[in-house]
Parts: C-alpha cells; structure tokens; sequence
C-alpha cells in the first residue's frame, strides 16, 4: 500500500517536470519545424501565376463595428473598408497610386473647376444593380447631409452650392450634376487638385439609396458598395467575412472570401499564427529577432512606408522656442534620431520633412537635412542667445500611448546635454487636442497621417495661414510666400508644376521649422507562406482584390 | 420566502438609478470627448461641433441626464455613438458569450478545487496537502497574462490540440483555454477555503462520534463534513462567480473572446455612454442575482437560516 503510493507520487512528479520541460522548448520547437515544410510551398508557388480561390484570414484589432462610408473615421475600419467602398477612383493595390475605379476617366475644365466624370457601363453594386451618376449626386449630398453626422464632409465642403444645402437653404447641392446616366459634373468654387485623391477615399464611396433607405440606421452593419468584395457573415467582436464580388468591374478577386479576425493582443495574433489559423499578423517588436531571421518569414514581411510623420509642434506665439528659429534648429541637431530608430528595430525612417517619401513633391535632394550633430546643436544654442542652455523647463504634450513616453525619454536626454529640461506631460486626448486648438502649449508631440494620399494634406492644414489654431495648424505659422506656394498647388493639376511649388515651401520650412521632424513610420507585417501577392499600403489599408493563395 | 425576493428584487432600483447617474457624472467629468471619437483624429473642431449639435451633446447636462434616465425608464438603452447600432442587440451577443465562459470557469474550480481541498483536508500535513497548498498559494499569484499565454503555446502551439483564441458556439474547444486560465487562481482560492472549512467541522464532536462509533472515512466525509462546511465554500463560489461575470477584459482580450467586458472597455475608451451604461447596468443585475441566490442557497444548506 505505502509502496503503490510512493511509486505513484514519484510518477505524478516525473509528469510535473515533463510537462515543465515542454513548456520551455516549445516555442523553440516549432520555429525550427514548422518553416521547414514551408519553405518548400514557397518555392514552388513563385513559378505559377495565380490561383482561383481560397481564403486568406487577417486580423484588425477590434471590431470596426459600422462600415457606412459616411461614418467611418477610425483605424479598424479603413484597413477593411476600401476591400468593401469604392467611388469615382480607388488607390492602386500599394496604396501609392490613385486609379480610376468607376469613373472611366475625367476631364478637368481649363479653370479648373468643372470636374467632368465618365462612368463606366457594367460597373454593379453589391445588389446587382448598374450604377448611374444620379447614385454619386445621392452619395455625396448623403455625406454632405448634416443628419448624417459624417466626419468627412469638409472634402465636399468646396463644391458650389455644398454650404446652401448644409445650412438648409438649397434641398440640393447644385454644384453636382446629372449630365446623364453616364455622366456626372461636379463645380468646385475654387480650383482643388487634391480633390482627385479625395474622391479616392473611402468616405466618398458611393452606395444606392435603397439600400440605405432600407436599412436606415443599420446600413453600417449592412453595407452595400461597389468594392471588389461584398459584406458577409459578422459576428460582433469576434470576425468579419467579405466575399468575392463577382461582378465586380475590374474582374472577381481571386479569393473566394478573406475573414478579418478581430484580435487586440499582439502575442495572440503571433500565437494564432503559429497554430497555423491567421495569415498574417503585424509583428511585435519581442518577435521581430525571429521573423527577420528566420529563412521562411523573412521573405514573407510585408514593408509599408506609411504616409505618417512624427514631429514636435512648437507653438511659434511663445518665448522662446516660438520666436528663435535657431533655437529650434539646435534642438533637432540635438535630437538622437539614429537612436529612436534603433529601438523601434529600423522600423522607421529619420523625417527630414513633413512630406512622408512616397508623396508628390517629395525630393531627397531639397529637404532639409540636418543630421544627429552636438557640435552644430551647441553653436546654435550659442547663436540663438543661450550658450549656457535656455532657464527653466519646458512642457512637451502628448498623448497618453505607453511606448511613446518610452521615445519622449529619448529626446529628453539628448536636449539635456544642451542645456534644455524638457517634462513629459501625457494628456488625455480631448484636453490634449484642445491645448493644440487654442494655443496653450509650449511644445507638443504630434502625428499626421493624410487623409488623402497628396501632399496637400500635410502643408495645407499644418502650414497656410487659413487653418491656424484650431484648423490645423497648431504652430500658428504664417508666412504670405508660403501661403501663395500652398494655394497655387492646391489649384494647379500639372504634377511638375505642383513639384516645384512644394519644394519652395520645403526650403521655407527647413528655414523657419515650425515644426520638428522626428520620423516616418514603416509598417510590418508577416504572412503565412500560402499568401500571395499581397502589401501593405502606406494609408494603412489591406488590399486583397489581387492577392491569392498556394497551398 | 417570496416577500423577501421581491423585496430583494425592488432593491435593484435605486442602485440602478444611482449607477447610471454616477456614470453619467463620472463620463462627463473625465476628459474625454465623444463627438471628438467619432470626428476622429486631428478633426476639425467645426466637424467636432455639427457632431456635437447632431448627438445632442451641446443640451445642458441636466436635459441629457433626465432624457437618458427616461429612456432607460422607458427600458431603451438606445444605440452605440460609435456603432450606432442597437444596444440591446449588442448585449443579447455579448452577455450571454462572458456567461458562458464564466460559468465553464466556475465549474471548472468548484470540481476541482473542491475535490483538492476535501483531499488536503482528509490528509492534514501530509505530502499531499503540502503540496496542495503550495502549489494553490504559487497559482493564485500568476499574472493571468502569463498564464494564458504559456497555455497557447502548450497547447495549441507546440500540441496542436486546442485552438489558441477565438469563439465557437456550445462548450467546445474554444472554451478550454480561456475558462482553465480563469479557473486557475480560483480554484487555488476553493481549494484554501475548502480545506479550512472541513477542519473546522472536522474537529466538532459529532465527527468523533461518528467515528468512535466505526464509519467509514470517506462516508464521514461524505455525508457528515462536507455539508456542514459548505457555507463558506458556497459564498466563496458566489463572490468568484460575480468576479469572473465582470467580464475579465483581459483575458477577453488575449483570447478574443467576444464578451461583455471588451465590449465595455471598448465604449469606455471611446466615451460611448450608451453602450458603457448598458453594460454595466446588465452586469449590476446579473450581480445581484448571482448575490440573491446565494442567499438563498444558504437556507437550503443550512435549515435554520430562514427568509421572511
């Protein structure tokens, strides 16, 4: 009896450190086996071309929710939602082109105001039915449409007539016409060439006023559009289906349906794609050392330059970073960039600008170039007034996201060595946005990402004189050159043209540096060997119309 | 008996009235904007406020007080800001999903930890109870995130037999993972409380007797120690079921379980009262349930306890 019992205590022990043992290498176990039978499927799926389809499972961090292109403005879903909404134009699978969607093609009057849009015959809603001009006059009057509460309807706000039917004056927006079926006119008041890239945007979708009546305030969760796949099954927080639309203009997709999984950890996401049901997943920086390593997944990373570029706002009506040019050109001398970059694992590039590289206008050659350097950061200090370093401590606002109060500690050493004591002050987002609004910061720790991919969106609110304060330019720069620069680009269609005016308000920038350039981000992602033909986009979107799997 | 469930029922009123208004007080005093969420980033502040004026927000907080306290008397929770879908239709999904997954947990730790604390008990100082209750005090001091995530990669990693998140309908495979984690530290918790309660009632006079008297060891525990010492295990089940019911966001995170607790973590982030102020309302409710038949088990267990 006493010995049966020993003998099974000894037994329950072994098992403890067994499964002790396994728990150690397991990890280390399936990265060694699992690529190797992989590698094999990615070689021989590059000699075909693509396959008719499969399924591909991505993930977005929480569920997006409401896809009504009137109301989206969030993350989650425009990496869905561009698979699903299309209108006048679309951006091409990289995300760095504008294509023609269902408009065919356009002219521009010589003025530059009268938009004329030919639509393509056989081009279909998710319902079957054709789509006319007369669906893009109920589409853009629907965002325009207070009602409607669509945080995109400033991109229409230039079209004649757009202001009379928001204030209830007109029951129609005159500035957009019907000319037939085919055809559609819109008026701008002013010359705009961003608008083309604004028409590219998801928010501008169009979609059939049946539908939407029939549905009313369900209609996000029901959305019918015109994109290469349709809305399928959705299981509220959970994941969401899009199937592939076959009467889709531009050709079916290959796929016959990608599921979007919604995860909000990270290691999960890594851990689902090991267990072989994700196809991709953005990689963490704790998983960063495998992936680029490993011989499989290396080639299986997915780049994206994204149109996003960080900086430190410097409130120009405040003593004494405002009014001292050189003293902010010391601070980003002093500024460890290399560093920053380094503890993102090189995933980011140091912003010379505000113009991320990718969008018209930007020029290796013009921007300003100013690299890690103490020796020009000091002499600067000098010339500005403050060898000794600048008195006192300065604010620098942010938003309350753990990781950049990590890079914030960064700056913050590097402008104690030139005598300047920066605080980090993380604010909730609200009263963050409203010290920007109204000027009552210092310094401030900023983003922008485009919400049009054209470099209108980075200098027109940050830069012209139109938008201080509360529009957007949050510095409170001024300047009468600049402001002509950024308004005679905003009404010129000629890229070349456009090219040479941005670059003069590169060189001004560079100048007077209302703002700091930190960096640009670079998104990554990994993908299971099966997937095919698929990139990230640098407006952070994930585009599957083209992509396929090999199994 | 009735009287006193109805009584206990009429309670649940005015601590939902003063739920909802400390959570209105609370929504409005934080920093933290709505019509700002839904402008999303770097808005305009003219988008901000035609979204202000349209959701109403721009009222005194007064009127928007009383209009959501009528609304809610009139039993609509009204629609998300940030989905505008109904909120109803968004709890009909997600409550009964964290039900589920805590009731699988709490069966889990009461079979379990139950079972570890009768053997504890039954086997005083020895290798088993030692062992027991190391390893019951070493569980309830994991962090859960570590916890979940060493069960992944055991299981559905390097195993292959469990999918590592994710939700299916019924008590499948899916439901492993997630209810083991959170039964981990609970049943830790049982099996202390368990073994303390059975050596309390073991060391009355009826159990002596009942073995002077040549009863077998597993029958005197069966129907002589385990009854009497039922109460506190009862209650300790009760308190760590209204624990589990509230959701555990992050364990609903790691394993993408689509429960009421990221749903409400969700519409916190984003100033969603609506949807923040439904949650917890079907949580307050449920807790309270969960309390009253606790109550009422007490006097099925124990006799003399009596309800009037």
């Amino acid at each position: 009896m006493k010995s049966t019992q020993r003998v099974m205590r000894l037994a329950f022990l072994l098992a403890l450190v067994a499964a002790l043992l396994l728990a150690c290498v397991a990890p280390a176990a399936t990265t060694d086996s699992a690529p190797a039978d992989d590698a094999m499927a990615a070689e021989s799926a590059e000699s075909e071309g693509p396959k008719m389809g499969g399924v591909v499972t991505g993930f977005v961090s929480s569920d997006p929710k409401n896809f009504d292109p009137a109301a989206i403005a969030g993350w989650d879903q425009g990496v869905i939602a561009p698979n699903l909404l299309e209108g006048l134009f679309r951006l091409s699978p990289d995300g760095r082109e504008i294509e023609p969607a269902v408009a065919e093609s356009f002219e521009v009057s010589d003025d530059g105001k009268t938009w004329t849009f030919n639509l393509r015959t056989g081009a279909k809603f998710h319902n079957g039915r054709d789509i006319t001009a007369d669906d893009f006059k109920y589409s853009f009057e629907r965002v325009l449409n207070p009602e409607t509460r669509s945080p995109k309807a400033w991109m229409l706000s230039i079209v004649v007539g757009a202001q009379e039917f928001q204030d209830g004056s007109a029951d129609e927006v005159s500035g957009i016409r019907v000319v037939d079926a085919q055809t559609l006119e819109i008026e701008l008041a002013e010359p705009l060439a961003p608008f083309k890239s604004m028409l590219a945007s998801i928010n501008l979708a169009v979609v059939p006023q049946e539908e939407v009546e029939k549905w009313g305030e369900d209609f996000g969760q029901n959305v019918v559009s015109a994109g290469p796949f349709t809305l399928g099954e959705w299981n509220l927080n959970q994941d969401v289906t899009l199937n592939a639309f076959e009467d889709y203009w531009n050709g079916r997709p290959y796929l016959d349906a990608v599921m979007f999984r919604f995860i909000g950890d990270e290691n999960t996401r890594i851990v689902e794609l090991d267990a072989g049901r994700l196809d991709m997943a953005w990689v963490p920086p704790a998983h960063w050392d495998r992936f680029s390593t490993d011989p499989v997944y290396k080639e299986k990373l997915g780049w994206a330059e994204t149109f996003h570029t960080d900086f430190i706002a410097v409130n120009l009506d405040n003593e004494p970073f405002g009014t001292n040019p050189k003293l902010r050109q010391a601070v980003r001398y002093a500024l460890d960039l290399d560093a920053i970059i380094a503890s993102l694992q090189g995933r980011a590039t140091v912003a010379q600008g505000l113009l991320p590289p990718g969008l018209l206008g930007f020029d290796e050659g013009m921007i300003l170039n100013y690299p890690t350097n103490l020796d020009s950061a000091k002499a600067l200090m000098a010339e500005a007034g403050f060898a000794d370093g600048v008195p006192g401590t300065f604010d620098v606002i942010l938003p309350p996201w753990g990781n950049l109060i990590k890079m914030l500690e960064i700056y913050q050493a590097n402008l104690k060595e030139i005598g300047i004591n920066i605080e980090i002050k993380p604010t909730e987002f609200g009263p963050y946005m409203e010290a920007l609004e109204t000027g009552s910061y210092d310094l401030a720790w900023m983003y922008r990402v485009t919400d049009y991919a054209d470099p209108d969106g980075f200098y027109f609110p940050l830069m012209h004189s139109d938008n201080l304060g509360a529009g957007g330019n949050y510095a409170r720069y001024a300047n009468a050159d600049v402001d002509a620069n950024i308004a005679a680009a905003r009404a010129t269609v000629d890229d070349a043209e456009r090219t040479t005016l941005y670059q003069a308000v590169d060189a001004q920038f560079a100048a007077d540096l209302p703002y700091i350039p930190l960096t640009h981000n670079i998104y990554v992602d990994v993908s299971t060997p099966r997937v095919q033909n698929y990139v990230p986009s640098p407006m952070d979107t994930h585009m599957f119309h083209r992509v396929w799997v090999e199994e | 008996m009735i009287g006193y469930v109805v009584r206990r029922l009429l309670q649940f009123i005015p601590i939902l009235i003063g739920l909802v208004t400390v959570l209105f007080a609370l929504l409005n005093i934080l920093p933290g904007d709505p019509a700002r969420m839904m402008a999303g980033p770097f808005a305009n502040p003219d988008v901000v406020e035609t979204i202000r004026q349209e959701m109403g927000f721009d009222r005194p907080l007064l009127v928007q007080y009383l209009d959501n306290l009528w609304n809610l008397a009139r039993g609509e929770f009204g629609r998300s800001y940030q989905s505008r879908r109904p909120i109803l239709k968004d709890m009909l999904e997600v409550f009964p999903k964290t039900f589920q997954l805590a009731l699988a947990a709490e069966i889990t730790s009461a079979f379990i930890g139950i079972w570890l604390g009768v053997i504890a008990a039954t086997r005083r100082n020895g290798w088993a109870d030692r062992l027991i209750m190391a390893v019951a005090a070493l569980n309830l001091s994991f962090p859960l995130f570590w916890l979940a995530l060493m069960l992944q990669i055991v299981f559905a990693v390097f195993l292959r037999m469990l999918p590592p998140s994710g939700y299916g309908a019924g008590f499948d495979r899916f439901i492993i993972l997630p209810a083991f984690t959170l039964a981990l530290p609970s049943l830790g918790l049982l099996a202390r409380i368990t073994r303390a309660a059975l050596l309390e009632v073991m060391g009355e006079d009826y159990i002596r007797t009942a073995r002077a008297k040549g009863l077998k060891a597993t029958l005197i525990t069966r129907r002589h120690i385990l009854p009497n010492a039922l109460i506190p295990i009862v209650t300790t089940i009760g308190t760590d079921f209204v624990r589990l019911l509230g959701g555990i966001p992050i364990i609903e995170v790691i394993f993408s379980w689509p429960g009421i607790g990221k749903y409400a973590y969700d519409a916190l982030v984003f100033r969603d009262l609506p949807a923040l102020q439904a949650s917890v309302i079907i949580l307050a409710v449920s807790v309270s349930l969960v309390n009253l038949v606790v109550d009422l088990l007490y006097a099925f267990i124990n006799p003399r306890i009596r309800y009037v």
